[in-house]
């Protein structure tokens, strides 16, 4: 079997945020690989660091960020190390972020035509007139009606579907290797949903990207991705193959959370929950972070913290007890 | 018994462009009927700009209804007096999508839920704070959370408060919109367990209101799908998921992404485009721009909402002779019971 090439190698990455109340540690010594070509998915619930991590790798993060210590390798290049002017040539061209509110990521007072056509004329010198003719082919590409027409139009006339269409558009025009998708479609109804994965998946073998998609839709995580990665609390607990991680999650938090969703529930059955709330990354729980809410939880949880070790191949989980943990209770 | 009948309610809303444009409605809610029986729920699922929370407030009377009727235990909500008024807001309830948003952040818990008792009867101090209490281990909390203001509570336990808050009163009819879209998804199956359990511990009727079809499922014994202010389709939960009639549903179903990667390649019904705009929608049937089955009567007739089966509703002239059942047939583990 061919060895996947690295594409995106992240190394004990570890990130605060400097508030009045003190140092939230939203990311706490992360490692992570992601493969060119395939889609990996971040999952995890709000707090756990998941954007965090997603907007480190542009060097995105908003001033208050720290970042204590770590490494981002992109195609052998450390982007935490890398100069601003050569970041600002990656940015748009070899790494592309989507974000999950399409009305506030485009800019309401420039046309939407000449939004996308600032990529290529910023990155490739290309002529305006050439550049706005790519945007109007592109648009029409990632499926607006009437894409000569509608470049010329304000975001403000565009639906929400159509506008993370739009920014799909921009992000795609040079082709980037990384395509970085913060929750893409939460904002989205569900029909549209549908319809802007699709796009995704199709643009994804297109053009040969690597998607890193955020999200915290377990539907989603079946639908598209290849390997997951599940974060708590500024840590990744497990990462492993999609089919793994439905099937035999090994994390006691993985498995609760694939165990909650509703379907495959009888009707009005009760729900397995969860029990309790995600920590406070102000002060999180001393050894292994979910040990409060765990139901494996044993006393050597609360001193040490697990680290993520390979116990299978290609499935990581950190977990004291991860051999307690049987399957889900639905595929049983 | 039917505890709330709906009969042909209608809510515009009015709409100037400009000051000296003409007058322009967006017609919100356009001539729904329904009915719900005591002790059940009844799922009300669409996209946004469907209606379905326009039409939760207007079956409490909480925004005037332009037109309609809806029976409440048998009297005309919309013909109270002031005092019959008073009596129907004691029996009915409502928990929105927002729980902070839609809890006072001046009041502290006890003040929250103090408000209702006050309002509606006249119990002692004393005896209001033992109900309070009694509410609040109900809904999962104790007396420890009783000096709480809402920001020093989580999003779950904020939307527990609200629930309190609207059973305190021993309710019969609770409109519950999108009470956990706005939740995380290991405390969504909190609150869903506590509503189940509080329903069939009070025998209340629920009004649920989600754009989540799965939850929808979940927790319905009927679903009502609206489309731009109409109903589409109704139906027990269990034809509704296994059988639906209008290619809008299962367009609708077909979208949900299924927490099972080896569903991954299944056959969907396909939606084009997006919603229109309510302000002016299509002519005929009001999904034909959209549907893959349209034929040329769908853009000149509205479709009426007929009994095609057995308590099964749906507004599609070819509501006859489609069936999605082989697009849903790999989903069937899912969306069957």
């Amino acid at each position: 079997m061919r060895v996947p090439e690295v594409l995106l190698n992240v190394r004990d990455l570890r990130i605060c945020y400097e508030t009045s109340r003190g140092c939230v540690k939203a990311v706490e010594g992360v490692s992570l690989e992601v493969y060119a070509g395939e889609t990996f998915c971040l999952v995890g619930e709000t707090g756990c660091g998941k954007s965090t991590l997603a907007l480190a790798i542009p060097r995105l993060l908003p001033p208050n960020a720290r970042i204590l210590s770590g490494s981002i390798l992109f195609k052998g290049v450390d982007l935490l190390r890398v100069s601003d002017r050569k970041l600002q040539e990656l940015r748009g061209k070899e790494i592309a972020m989507i974000f999950q509110n399409p009305m506030t990521s485009l800019n309401p007072v420039h046309r939407v035509g000449f939004q996308v056509a600032e990529v290529p004329v910023t990155h490739f010198k290309m002529s305006w007139r050439e550049a706005l003719a790519t945007a109007v082919r592109q648009l029409g590409r990632v499926g607006i009606a009437d894409p000569d027409l509608r470049s010329r139009d304000y975001p403000h006339t565009f639906s929400g579907g159509m506008k993370q269409r739009s920014m799909i558009a921009m992000m795609t025009t040079c082709k980037p290797s990384l395509l970085i998708a913060d929750e893409p479609t939460t904002a989205l109804d569900v029909t549209i949903q549908a319809q802007i994965l699709k796009l995704l998946h199709e643009l994804k073998n297109e053009y040969g990207l690597t998607l890193l998609l955020i999200t915290h839709n377990f539907g989603i995580v079946a639908e598209v991705c290849d390997r997951v990665g599940v974060m708590y609390a500024g840590k990744i607990v497990e990462v492993a193959d999609v089919t793994e991680v439905f099937e035999a999650p090994l994390h006691p938090y993985t498995k609760g959370l694939i165990d909650c969703v509703v379907a495959r529930r009888k009707s009005k059955s009760r729900l397995n929950q969860i029990p309790g709330t995600p920590p406070s990354l102000l002060n999180p729980p001393t050894g292994c972070r979910f040990h409060p809410r765990c139901a494996y939880v044993t006393y050597e949880c609360v001193r040490e913290e697990p680290r993520l070790i390979e116990v299978r191949k290609n499935h990581l989980v950190a977990c004291h007890n991860y051999e307690k943990v049987g399957g889900v209770s639905w595929s049983s | 018994m039917e505890l709330l009948v709906v009969e042909d309610l209608r809510k515009y809303f009015e709409f100037k462009k400009s000051l000296f444009a003409r007058k322009q409605y967006v017609r919100a809610v356009d001539g729904v009927s329904f009915s719900v029986e005591r002790g059940t729920t009844l799922g009300v699922v669409g996209e946004s700009g469907s209606g379905k929370t326009t039409l939760g407030l207007t079956i409490l009377r909480l925004i005037e209804p332009t037109s309609g009727r809806i029976l409440f235990n048998g009297s005309d909500v919309t013909r109270l007096s002031k005092e019959e008024l008073k009596h129907f807001r004691r029996s009915t309830g409502i928990v929105f999508q927002d729980p902070y948003s839609s809890l006072n952040p001046r009041m502290r818990v006890k003040e929250i839920l103090e408000r209702p008792l006050k309002i509606h009867s006249d119990e002692g101090e004393e005896s209001r704070v033992e109900r309070i209490i009694k509410t609040l281990e109900e809904v999962g909390l104790s007396a420890e959370h009783l000096m709480r203001y809402p920001h020093e509570l989580s999003g779950g336990q904020q939307q527990r408060v609200a629930i309190a808050r609207a059973i305190i009163l021993k309710p019969l009819l609770v409109v519950l919109d999108e009470p956990t879209s706005s939740l995380d998804v290991s405390v969504q199956a909190q609150i869903l367990n506590l509503l189940l359990d509080l329903q069939s511990r009070h025998e209340l009727t629920y009004v649920f209101i989600t754009h989540d079809l799965l939850t929808a499922k979940h927790v319905s014994d009927f679903i009502m799908v609206m489309y731009l202010g109409k109903v589409v389709e109704y139906s027990t939960v269990r034809e509704v998921f296994s059988n639906p009639r209008h290619p809008y549903t299962a367009s609708l179903l077909s979208s949900i992404p299924i927490p099972d990667p080896k569903l991954r390649g299944r056959k969907r019904v396909s939606v084009v485009g997006e919603p229109p705009s309510p302000l002016n929608p299509p002519k005929g049937c009001r999904y034909h721009p959209r549907c893959p089955y349209a034929i040329d009567t769908c853009g000149l007739r509205e479709p009426e909402l007929l009994e095609h089966d057995k308590k099964h509703f749906v507004a599609c002239h070819r509501a006859g002779e489609l069936s999605f059942r082989e697009f849903l047939a790999d989903m069937d583990s899912f969306l069957s019971e």
